[in-house]
């Protein structure tokens, strides 16, 4: 698939503008006690000032390391040649003081988690404030005025008040708003923002994409995005680089390579992404027959206690409130919702891993909340976990066979010979070498690994699967690859699944039925069709409106939802979507809680307006 | 740490002029050297320290020249080619009495360390598991982490009586805090690890859950403490005898240097061989040991491993 580095094309002519950034023949090796690896090999990237450049790849590909050689953050071990050139102004072995004066000052940085960037001792201001001073040299201009005006400036409301606030009480969102803040405060002239927008939620993300499209139109900035998300850089970028193991593969404008991509390794990046606009795909048939439902969850409460200051007393949080659901044998079910949505305690609840407080759930028709001890292990067997990052789901220091075997090993089932057996049959049912059988975790890719916790969830032949956000751990190509494997063991082993994710395409690809939750509760759910088809919720249309499209002809409409998510301690009272709701009626959704209600016989929505012929145009 | 040289398997791509840039393109060496990871070599040396020490309590009938309880010379001899480092008081060789006390010294650290260990292992682990119980546990570790060392040895130890058991008793009393804490926290992240939530899924009841997943990992770092806590446990054995709490028919280095001090060695030449050799002796046994448990705490603990 991969060409020789020679034959790298480039799709158009990538330098017409003046270059803010050129790197030449950069490569980037590590010395490792296991000999030197090298992460970038030759890369030549020109960013013309004043656009947004891409920089698109897959884990590995070596994006990031590139654009910490042009921020000279590169670790000590790192062995860096060529040449990297900011305004004619050569980077790479310029003296430490040089570097300082344009990292920061010339070129601003967004990284992608904003907790683990800001620091959690000291207000937001104070961290702007610091920005200004440490790049200008001077504290001259840099008042707690200026402060708030930049964080006024990142749509942060009331920001005369709120720069005077700690890193902890913003919402996620907000911090990264404050990031973008900090990376504008010494008025830099190129901004990179590296996966800037990976762990947000979608429609935060769509926020954040604005702003940053704003701003740097506004500052005539030039932007480089690094991203593995081919969506976002299609609504954002002018020129793209793909990179792969190292190299740059294909280069040009970003309608040239998403109209025409030439390289084989780009276009099978963009095939295998799961979009929004491609056909539905064929899933394997529901079970028809009308017996028992494989889970069948009635009215479910899970609920902890927040333990607050000593005057206001301990506060219930109700993560999973009052939800109903019913997974028919052999069915899929796709959850999703944003992060505090209370998706991934709903599946934990269902596998008896948090304590419930009110409701029913059976599996198979029979009672969890009353097994008692002995039945209850009988039950969870009939449901098993695939859990999101398969590095960390699996003890490192355990062979694949004992890993996949562990379930049998627990449960008493067969003698030692019977397991390796069982082993080897799981493995090549997941389409893995039994021969892999003998290594550990760490020797296996991140699909591969994926593989194996499948195979795991599969040993005690189990009637429910339940994938929490199964492949966003995985780059686009093994996801199409493990999202097809579902598929298939559901049609070959006829097991229902329940499909967690954020990612609204990958459950378009594999879900029968979704189910939309917010803050707690099921906002709508129905037939696949009927969701992403016609959307009755404004909270489903807002995130299927936010999702960006792989299309840079289709860039997109404003944004209707605002705002993050509350914290699920006070949920708005009324329809708890109602505060960020654009069809939002004072008076009737604050005070009314809606009920999951049939609007078509596959199709229940809970919105008090549901079917006014306002709310269409509203949303 | 060479150059690379340029490499031929990155030909000048299509598209872009770049020959202006080729004088740039020499590769140059930009690093700034590692600075080297002497933890190989600490560990080593921490290793042979401890290793002759060891030879030398096992072999000590062997070495020594005489019998440390018979009399072998004149008393308060000072160095000859028959006594190498003099005799005592009583006529006892000094190099003799050092070389067999070795065997109570290693002794009592190993023995007060692996029942620290123990101890802290088993609190550890309890209180990382189970944190409900844990949580009311570890206040009183920390009760005993900051109860006054030496005042609280001598009280103990003089209420107990002299023997070479109950001086293990009160060390072992004295050291197992810090390791039940370290292992507390190990504990606490390992069984929130989501291969213990899964294996929960799959009905793991706790006894298999600690057994399989919790224990073998814990396990490493509890050797690392051992090591650690038998270099305080010599110590504090030595402080012991030095301040005449030690088994008084045992030799070892804290006692001679009792003696020493009783018979004011301290004020005469005779310090020089009756008092630096054994004190060297302590400290060489401290830092070997501490060495050994610096390295392989390093190698062990993943928080301290660097990145």
């Amino acid at each position: 698939m991969l060409k020789p580095e020679a034959d790298v094309r480039t799709t158009a002519p990538a330098a017409d503008g003046p270059a803010a950034l050129e790197i030449r023949d950069l490569s980037v090796s590590f010395r490792t006690s296991s000999g030197d690896v090298d992460a970038v090999r030759g890369v030549d990237i020109t960013v013309r000032s004043g656009t947004t450049h891409a920089i698109v790849g897959e884990s590995g590909s070596g994006k990031s390391v590139t654009m910490m050689g042009v921020l000279g953050l590169l670790p000590e071990e790192a062995q860096v040649s060529g040449s990297i050139r900011y305004l004619g102004k050569e980077l790479v072995d310029a003296a430490p003081a040089e570097l300082r004066a344009v990292r920061g000052a010339e070129i601003g940085v967004i990284f992608q988690d904003p907790l683990s960037s800001l620091n959690p001792v000291m207000t937001v201001g104070a961290q702007i404030l610091e920005s200004m001073t440490a790049h200008r040299g001077t504290a001259a201009g840099a008042t707690w005025k200026r402060a708030a005006e930049l964080l006024a400036e990142v749509g942060i409301p009331e920001a005369e008040r709120r720069v005077k606030e700690y890193p902890h009480q913003f919402s996620g969102g907000m911090r990264q708003r404050v990031m973008i803040a900090m990376a504008l405060a010494a008025e830099p002239r190129v901004l990179i923002a590296d996966e800037a927008t990976t762990a947000l939620d979608v429609t935060v993300q769509a926020q954040i994409l604005r702003l940053v499209q704003r701003i740097t139109a506004e500052r005539s900035m030039t932007t480089i995005w690094i991203s593995h998300d081919l969506g976002v850089v299609a609504q954002i970028a002018d020129d793209i680089t793909v990179m792969q193991s190292g190299r740059v593969v294909e280069r040009g404008s970003c309608h040239d390579i998403f109209a025409a991509p030439r390289e084989a390794y780009t276009i099978a990046l963009l095939e295998s992404m799961p979009r929004l606009d491609a056909p539905l795909r064929e899933l394997p048939p529901r079970a028809t027959a009308t017996g028992t439902a494989a889970v069948d969850v009635r009215d479910l409460e899970v609920a902890y206690q927040v333990k607050r200051g000593l005057r206001t007393g301990n506060r219930l949080v109700r993560a999973v409130d009052d939800v109903s659901l019913e997974i028919a044998a052999g069915e899929t079910v796709g959850l999703v919702g944003e992060s505090g949505s209370g998706k991934s305690t709903f599946a934990r609840a269902l596998l008896g891993l948090e304590p419930m407080r009110h409701g029913t759930v059976h599996l198979a028709g029979q009672d969890v909340a009353g097994a008692r001890r002995a039945s209850l292990s009988a039950l969870r067997r009939n449901a098993q976990m695939v859990f999101q990052d398969p590095s960390s789901s699996m003890n490192p220091g355990l062979s694949v066979q004992e890993i996949v075997t562990e379930p049998l090993l627990i449960n008493h089932r067969m003698s030692a010979s019977g397991r390796r057996a069982r082993a080897a049959e799981l493995l090549e049912l997941v389409e893995l070498d039994p021969q892999l059988a003998r290594r550990h975790p760490h020797q296996l890719s991140g699909g591969q690994r994926q593989r194996v916790a499948i195979a795991r969830a599969l040993s005690l032949e189990p009637s429910l699967l339940v994938c929490d956000e199964p492949v966003s751990a995985l780059d686009v190509t093994v996801q199409t690859q493990i999202l097809g494997l579902l598929r298939r063991l559901q049609a070959d082993l006829g097991v229902s699944l329940l499909v967690i994710s954020h990612d609204l395409a990958v459950i378009r690809d594999i879900a029968h039925r979704v189910a939309v939750m917010y803050l707690g509760k099921i906002v709508e759910v129905g037939d696949r069709e009927a969701i992403f088809g016609s959307p009755q919720h404004p909270y489903t249309r807002a995130l299927l409106g936010a999702v960006p499209t792989p299309d840079p002809t289709k860039r997109f409409p404003p944004t209707p939802l605002q705002g993050d998510p509350p914290s699920p301690l006070s949920p708005p009272p009324g329809c708890r979507f109602h505060s960020r709701c654009p069809a939002a009626v004072i008076g009737r959704c604050d005070t009314t809680v809606p009920t999951l209600t049939a609007w078509t016989p596959t199709h229940d929505v809970a919105c008090v307006r549901l079917g006014e012929p306002e709310l269409t145009r509203q949303t | 740490m060479t150059p690379k040289p340029p490499s031929p398997s990155h030909p000048k791509t299509t598209g872009i002029p770049t020959v202006s840039f080729r004088a740039r393109l020499a590769p140059r060496e930009l690093t700034r050297p590692a600075p080297r990871d002497y933890t190989r070599l600490i560990g080593i040396v921490g290793a042979v320290i401890v290793g002759s020490l060891v030879l030398v309590a096992i072999f000590a009938p062997l070495i020594a020249p005489y019998d440390p309880t018979i009399r072998a010379g004149a008393p308060f001899s000072p160095p000859s080619a028959a006594h190498l480092l003099g005799t005592n008081d009583v006529g006892q060789d000094i190099l003799s009495e050092l070389i067999f006390g070795t065997r109570v010294s290693l002794m009592v650290g190993v023995v007060a360390a692996s029942a620290a260990m123990l101890v802290g292992t088993a609190i550890g682990l309890v209180g990382g598991y189970f944190p409900r119980v844990g949580s009311i546990i570890m206040r009183g570790v920390d009760v005993v982490l900051v109860l006054p060392f030496l005042p609280l040895l001598i009280v103990l130890s003089a209420y107990l009586g002299r023997s070479v058991l109950n001086t293990i008793l009160v060390i072992a009393f004295l050291i197992w805090a810090p390791t039940a804490r370290v292992i507390r926290s190990q504990v606490l992240s390992l069984s929130r690890r989501d291969y213990v939530t899964a294996a929960r899924s799959m009905n793991a009841r706790d006894g298999y859950i600690i057994r399989r997943h919790v224990l073998p990992r814990t396990f490493l770092l509890a050797i690392g403490e051992f090591v650690a806590a038998t270099s305080a446990a010599i110590l504090l054995e030595s402080s012991l005898s030095f301040l005449g709490l030690g088994d008084p028919l045992q030799k070892s280095w804290g006692s001679v240097l009792y003696w020493a001090q009783a018979r004011g060695a301290f004020l005469t030449p005779a310090w020089q061989w009756w008092v630096v050799p054994p004190g060297l002796l302590i400290m060489l046994a401290a830092l070997g040991f501490a060495l050994l448990g610096y390295a392989l705490e390093q190698k062990i603990n993943p928080r301290l491993r660097r990145a």
